[in-house]
């Protein structure tokens, strides 16, 4: 026999009528070899392979063509238009809301609570979402504006906001966390909220925890409002009495949420971080290292299940989600 | 010979092929692209569906025609791979390997959910064989390959052969010959198993 390699076996007829099947004397021979030769077994399955690959590729060449056909009738049929889900009014209110930030910008800041910021954010022709140092997640709408105070961090946490964001907040009782909009101040407990200033009106939804509203234009915090969940305050400006309160639906704020998701090489970690505050679900990422990987996709009010895919699909994972669907395993 | 040169030029091409430019505008939405793509990558991915679904040839091509039409609906989410190759055949691997999973209605398969480790591996180990098996394929003259296709991936005889191409049964026996030397000597000048 000689030295083979797979290669050269799988180019020798009696070898290539064995793994057809097409002559017996040759099947014979070539079984009888393989119980001679046990250690030969991995090279006459790579020949094996190599000989299949053969077959199916001379089909494949075969069947392109059909194959391009059926591609193009495809992509020659009409597009038929993806329902799209109808923005909710209270949606589109938010949306307009880009087109009064400019005016935002002439509110008066208090002289009190001075912010020097040290990293100044602005969403300019998409939403924008950010991962600040302690975790918390900010989904920032178009237009808005964020500033993260100098010491971020050190024994508070203050952001000041000018337009509409969305804040998940990371619990941390010692350094209460805190947004500073136009003449208010809004503290978290651990929390997620949304506030949206304009220059006409101040409005928070909470969605978790509890958030306490206070005007700081004067001497000293005047308390307006504790909220929980559900709770939706909307102020004018320069109002210091608490006023109507009203709730909003989980769903308006979830849709606001899905409306638009923009990942462009975000880390994973970020990504995944972002897509926790969104949906409100926890994400484990397991057997990977997901400091690796970055992701890019961008979404418009899609459902979980179909953003999960195509994260999937991108890192070449597979995701579970639990019984009680309140957690997403990928690996 | 000028066909010769053809096919040597088409195998050079493969690997001139311009993966990530032809992913960005396949993303774009260019439907060039996305034909330009599929016939790129069509066999190769047939071949290794039919390796891991042995049999299921039909099933396996309606899966691919659909896995593209997939990866098009999706286009604008997707980003650019670093191997898209690889990319492209695990991804497919695993909707292949699902989809008969449905279709059989059970889970009496392995579900293949490896780590994407060893997928890589796997995935570049069969690239390497596709690419052993093309260039061997791709070095014959069309009436060489004609008569090795039909004799050892058909498996028929050689007296059929000759019926089939009208011709002598001595023109078989030589296109054959000469057919299998061209493959050893392909074969032979590349050194990709140590096995």
């Amino acid at each position: 026999m000689g030295e083979f390699t797979a290669a050269k076996l799988a180019t020798l007829p009696s070898f290539i009528n064995y793994c057809h099947g097409t002559d017996r004397a040759d099947a014979a021979y070539w079984e009888r070899y393989l119980q001679e030769h046990p250690a030969k077994a991995p090279m006459i399955a790579e020949a094996r392979e190599l000989v299949n690959i053969g077959s199916w590729m001379v089909r494949g060449e075969k069947e392109k063509s059909a194959a391009l056909d059926r591609l193009d009738a495809y992509l020659a049929a009409p597009v038929v238009a993806r329902s799209r889900r109808r923005y909710l009014p209270y949606v589109a209110a938010a949306a307009s809301v880009a087109v009064l930030i400019a005016a935002a910008i002439f509110l008066t800041r208090p002289k009190h609570a001075p912010i020097a910021p040290v990293i100044e954010t602005a969403a300019q022709n998409a939403r924008k979402n950010l991962l600040l140092p302690d975790s918390s997640v900010v989904l920032l709408e178009h237009g808005t504006l964020v500033e993260l105070e100098n010491d971020y961090g050190n024994h508070r946490r203050l952001v000041r906001l000018e337009g509409t964001a969305y804040f998940k907040v990371v619990q941390d009782p010692r350094k209460p966390f805190s947004v500073l909009a136009g003449e208010y101040l809004i503290t978290a407990l651990g929390t997620s909220f949304r506030v949206s200033i304009r220059p006409d009106s101040l409005q928070v939804l909470l969605e978790e925890g509890k958030v306490k509203v206070e005007y700081v234009a004067g001497k000293k915090p005047e308390l307006i409002a504790v909220l929980g969940p559900s709770d939706r305050l909307d102020l004018r400006p320069g109002a210091t009495a608490a006023p109507q309160r009203g709730t909003f639906r989980a769903a308006e704020l979830h849709t606001w949420k899905a409306e638009e998701i923009v990942f462009d090489n975000t880390p994973l970690t970020e990504a995944v971080r972002q897509l926790e505050a969104v949906y409100n679900i926890r994400i484990a990422l397991q057997d990977f290292d997901p400091k690796k990987e970055t992701f890019s996709g961008r979404f418009r009010n899609d459902r979980l299940t179909e953003v999960l895919e195509v994260l999937c699909f991108t890192l070449n994972k597979r995701y579970e989600i639990n019984e009680d669907s309140t957690e997403i395993i990928i690996h | 010979m000028g066909k010769q040169t053809d096919q040597q030029t088409k195998v050079l091409s493969l690997h001139m092929f311009d993966e990530r430019h032809i992913w960005a505008r396949f993303c774009e939405g260019e439907k060039a692209a996305f034909r330009e793509l599929y016939d790129h990558f069509y066999t190769r991915m047939f071949v290794w569906g039919c390796k891991w679904l042995k049999g299921e040839e039909a099933f396996v091509r309606d899966t691919l025609h659909d896995f593209f039409i997939y990866l098009w609906e999706r286009r604008t989410r997707l980003s650019q791979p670093a191997h898209l190759s690889a990319y492209l055949l695990t991804s497919f691997k695993r909707r292949l390997t699902d989809g008969w999973e449905k279709e059989l209605q059970s889970s009496g398969l392995d579900n293949l959910a490896d780590q994407s480790e060893s997928d890589m591996t796997e995935a570049e180990t069969f690239s390497a064989q596709f690419a052993l098996v093309q260039a061997a394929l791709a070095n014959l003259s069309p009436a060489q390959r004609e008569v090795i296709e039909m004799r050892y991936l058909a498996g028929m005889s050689p007296e059929q052969i000759a019926a089939h191409k009208n011709t002598s049964l001595r023109t078989v026996y030589n296109l054959m010959h000469r057919g299998i030397t061209q493959l050893r000597r392909q074969v032979g000048s590349q050194h990709l198993f140590f096995l």
